[in-house]
């Protein structure tokens, strides 16, 4: 083996230029044996190898192609390109607005996508946040809660060792925040010092310590810099006209893809224990599930470790009555606090995400449509080019020159449609933001977006040029010049499939849509049991109004004879209300212990309110018993079995109470669940809504002109906020509406996206078959036959589209809907209209190209040759 | 200096391991082909250099003219195969020359080593 390596050698003579072959391999040749004479083999061979490398220099090398060729060529490429999408202007319009829309709408959706799942990730330490969550259970239900009582924060800081900070903190809550007379609403959270550490807050001035107080505040910048100025820290404000307190610090605002986005308020929970009594008791309180409590693991404990320890200590601290609803604890880490937060029966259901992941596959498959649209129309469109093709390849063309130029023309459209897309994302992003409720800027500096943006670009631009660029490129030029060159017959199959594929998406997207739409209709028409028009309420956020006498205010109200009621209630009718489980009545089995909703307020409650009994009579101040009396719906009155009017209930604070009326059930919670026993009994709470009712007639810009007045003489510094009952009941809709905009646009651009498919192919089809139909029509063959001819192909792919696309439909329209308690039955009326409208738009689409077709006079296209 | 007079496009200047190689070509007369080059070059300053290098410095003093070449003989020890003989143009012996009268006499004004020399 006293031989140089051979690999070597053939490397060498791969890349060295062939005149100098000879003498260079005959000098590295004689190294090696000189070399072999003194040294190892192995020495010698390495020594072989490195000079082979020693020999990559440009001398050496050699001349691959001509540099100078090549960007004369691409030049012509581009020049030819650019002639050709100009040469069919109306054929390039199709291919690159179909292309463009696409790719907007999956921009947008892409970008919504990504928004969503980045929800919370803004936080330093996010992947160690956890909140702690319990499931409940009363009677049958099992509920799952993020509420907890206070203790169980210093608890599990002192019994688990893996968490680094718990912070307790109230739910988010409206409060006023008077600077200058000038009173704000203002929302914010009571929480611990740890809060700060636990979301790594960012200070923009002063510091964060100053959650260890009592009278200090930290204001997001915005709320700050809105209410008092740059300077915000040091200066002295007023909570709900109670106390004054300090601006200690002014922290960034929470990221608006957060969690705490709306939080423009850090209040010490010090301060929520020196307010009173009663909340100094709630810090012990192992009932008082009211507050939230957030942990942070430290950086080696495990989710999973930490899990088991939080389980039981509710229930094991709990009283008897925590006992009974066998609060069984987890936490729920920050990653799923957004999409994957509600439970149903103890399990987790995933309604956002599924809503997520739909609508990331409709914009895939809206993309796709546009992608295959675009590769159609090309393919189809370079048949006509075969002849070109034969002309080019007798000049001289090399192969590698024509994939090069079919392949450069395809990339230069789909540039141009991406340079339209991001157009049409930037001008429609503002739009977009206000429909989702959303602010998503687009990404121009994020590299990864950058990065998927040119690899997408490649990717259509290489599939869609590839047909032509390497089936056309084979031709055999005599043939195709001689004429004797046809296509064949199995490139139109993919084609019809496309087509197929196409329409069956479009409709299936247009009818999930019509089902989304009906979904909300029938929720909408649902019977509420209570007035919604011309009924506004005012919340009681100060300590001045809360302890005004309730009945000169509402003496007051009557007197402008602008409103026909007014009423106090702990709960507005469109709020949530507290649930009880700890109500007992005669002859109820004590281990049933259902849930019921439970809403405290005046007499005036359900008059003002517009209830509707079924039995029974509404409170009334005639009734000096009527202080212990309780109005119940159908629901509630089931659970208390027969003679339900005069029962006695028995509350948990020890009163009695009579049921003196039957209400119809009311859709208190989402119009979309079903709804639960409720409860209304007269009690005279301090904080809670007034409910105004207003008379007939009556404007309301006056009616509310005149409260203000009246609330003014009761408390000076509160600003003065009102809700109209039908628009907060409408906000439950949002989300739904919110799906069937969105739905109803990306159907909307399916279709058209398919249309212009459409509109292409049957140009196409039609131009290809102009010497046929001439010579149908030589013979006698009228229009309308030359145009069932043409069309009868097109009509056969839609109705194989709508067998696919209804029962499909139907599948995922009812999956959808089986997520809702209240739903709609599918009506069968939908599906045919969208069957018919499916059949309409193909045969407008088609005919178009057809008639004229079918009208071209046949002298015109027979005498071409 | 070290410009010619030769007014064409082509680099003329002479490099100090061009100056080396191009004497070592003269030296070797002959036999001064690109691996007897470099052996020589090794042995002469103990440095080495590959045949990779002193080819491509050989072919660059080929291009400003100051070397030409010519196919030689064959030997075993190359499988056969023959080699390419360089020898010094006249315009090559005269950049050489250049070059030492310019050294020279940068040389003499050196004040501390003008007694030395002479």
């Amino acid at each position: 083996m006293k031989q140089p390596p051979q690999l070597a050698q053939k490397i060498l003579q791969n890349f060295l230029r062939r005149e100098l072959a000879e003498e260079v391999l005959g000098d590295l040749e004689e190294k090696f044996y000189s070399t072999i004479k003194t040294k190892s083999v192995l020495r010698a061979r390495l020594n072989y190898w490195y000079q082979v490398f020693q020999y990559l220099r440009p001398f050496a090398l050699k001349k691959f192609k001509n540099n100078a060729n090549q960007t004369d060529m691409l030049q012509s490429y581009l020049k030819i390109g650019w002639r050709n999408i100009f040469r069919d202007s109306s054929y390039s319009i199709i291919n690159i607005s179909g292309l463009a829309l696409g790719m907007a709408v999956a921009l947008l959706i892409g970008l919504w996508v990504y928004d969503e799942l980045s929800f919370n990730t803004s936080f330093k330490h996010h992947k160690r946040i956890a909140a702690v969550y319990h499931h409940i259970e009363f009677g049958e239900d099992k509920l799952t809660v993020g509420d907890v009582s206070p203790p169980i924060g210093p608890e599990l800081k002192t019994s688990i060792a893996e968490l680094e900070s718990v912070s307790i903190a109230t739910w988010p809550k409206e409060q006023i925040l008077d600077y200058n007379n000038s009173p704000t609403t203002v929302t914010g959270l009571f929480v611990e010092p740890a809060f700060a550490e636990i979301f790594s807050l960012e200070m923009h001035a002063g510091s964060a310590i100053a959650l260890k107080e009592i009278h200090s505040v930290l204001l997001s910048q915005s709320t700050a810099e809105k209410m008092i100025g740059t300077d915000a820290v040091g200066k002295t404000v007023r909570l709900n006209n109670r106390d004054n307190i300090v601006v200690a610090g002014v922290y960034k605002d929470f990221p608006t893809n957060s969690e705490f986005a709306n939080i423009h308020m850090l209040l010490p929970l010090n301060y929520y224990v020196a307010m009173g009594e009663v909340t100094a008791q709630q810090m012990t309180n192992w009932e008082d599930l009211n507050f939230q409590c957030f942990v942070l693991l430290n950086e080696e404990a495990s989710l999973a470790s930490v899990q088991p320890k939080i389980k039981s200590t509710l229930f094991e601290k709990g009283s008897s009555d925590i006992k009974a609803i066998k609060p069984e604890g987890f936490l729920l880490p920050m990653s799923r606090w957004h999409l994957y937060n509600e439970y149903k029966n103890g399990v987790p259901i995933e309604t956002k995400a599924n809503l997520i992941w739909m609508l990331a596959m409709v914009g895939a498959f809206v993309l796709l449509l546009a992608c295959i649209n675009f590769m159609n129309l090309s393919t189809a469109r370079s048949e006509r080019r075969a002849r070109e093709v034969g002309v080019r390849k007798v000049m001289g063309s090399f192969r590698s020159q024509l994939i090069n130029q079919f392949l450069s023309e395809s990339l230069m459209v789909v540039i141009a449609s991406f340079a339209i897309a991001m157009l049409l994302v930037w001008f429609s992003l503002p739009w977009f933001n206000t429909l989702t409720d959303k602010q998503i800027l687009l990404p121009w500096n994020n590299i990864y977006f950058i990065v998927a943006s040119a690899l997408f670009i490649i990717t259509t631009g290489l599939l869609a040029g590839s047909y032509p660029a390497f089936y056309l490129s084979g031709f055999n030029p005599v043939k195709v010049l001689k004429g004797t060159f046809k296509v064949g017959e199995w490139v139109k199959r993919p084609r019809q499939v496309l087509v197929v594929f196409q329409f069956t998406v479009s409709v299936v997207l247009v009818l999930c849509t019509g089902v989304v739409f009906q979904q909300i209709q029938h929720a909408k028409n649902r019977p509420v049991g209570f007035l919604r028009e011309g009924v506004f309420f005012v919340p009681i956020r100060t300590q001045d109004l809360a302890l005004a006498n309730y009945n000169s205010v509402r003496a007051d109200v009557l007197a402008t004879g602008y409103f026909k009621n007014v009423a106090k209630s702990f709960f507005p009718i469109t709020g949530s209300m507290s649930a009880d489980a700890s109500v007992t009545w005669q002859g109820k089995d004590p281990a049933f212990r259902p849930l019921i909703a439970m809403n405290s307020c005046s007499h005036d409650f359900p008059s003002t309110n517009g209830f509707e009994f079924v039995a029974g009579r509404d409170f009334s101040r005639d009734f000096s018993t009527d202080s212990t009396a309780v109005i119940v719906n159908e629901m509630a009155a089931k659970l208390l079995g027969d003679d339900v009017i005069g029962k006695k209930i028995n509350f948990a604070s020890g009163i009695e109470r009579e049921v003196v009326g039957v209400i119809k059930d009311q859709v208190r919670w989402s119009p979309f669940t079903n709804q639960s026993p409720h409860m209304y009994f007269i009690k005279y709470e301090e904080y809670g809504v007034l409910t105004f009712r207003l008379a007939e007639g009556v404007s309301a810009q006056t009616a509310l002109a005149s409260v203000k007045e009246i609330l003014k003489k009761y408390d000076t510094a509160a600003p003065f906020d009102y809700k109209f009952v039908n628009e907060d009941y409408d906000r439950q809709f949002k989300n739904e509406e919110r799906i069937g905009k969105l739905a109803t646009v990306f159907a909307t651009l399916a279709t058209i996206i398919s249309g212009i498919g459409l509109l292409g192919l049957s140009a196409f089809a039609a131009s290809q078959r102009t010497k046929e139909i001439g010579i149908r029509k030589v013979l006698g063959a009228s229009v309308f036959q030359i145009w069932k001819l043409l069309s009868q192909d097109f009509m056969k792919l839609i109705v194989l589209a709508l067998i696919i696309a209804l029962p499909l439909g139907y599948y995922l329209a009812n999956t959808w809907l089986m997520q809702y308690e209240y739903r709609t039955e599918i009506s069968w009326l939908v599906f045919a209209l969208v069957g018919i409208a499916a059949m309409v738009l193909m045969l407008v689409t088609v005919s178009h190209q057809s008639l004229k077709a079918a009208n071209t006079n046949p002298v015109k296209t027979l005498k071409s040759d | 200096m070290f410009y010619n007079l030769v007014t064409n496009m082509i680099e003329t200047r002479l490099g100090e391991f061009e100056e080396v190689i191009l004497l070592l070509v003269g030296i070797l007369g002959e036999g001064a082909y690109a691996y007897r080059i470099a052996e020589e070059f090794k042995s002469q300053t103990g440095r080495t250099v590959s045949i990779g290098a002193t080819h491509s410095t050989l072919d660059r003093l080929e291009t400003k003219g100051f070397l030409k070449s010519e196919m030689g003989s064959a030997t075993a020890e190359r499988g056969g195969r023959r080699k390419r003989i360089f020898t010094i143009t006249a315009l090559g012996k005269r950049v050489l020359k250049e070059s030492r009268d310019f050294k020279v006499s940068l040389w003499e004004q050196y004040p501390a080593f003008k007694v030395n020399f002479n």
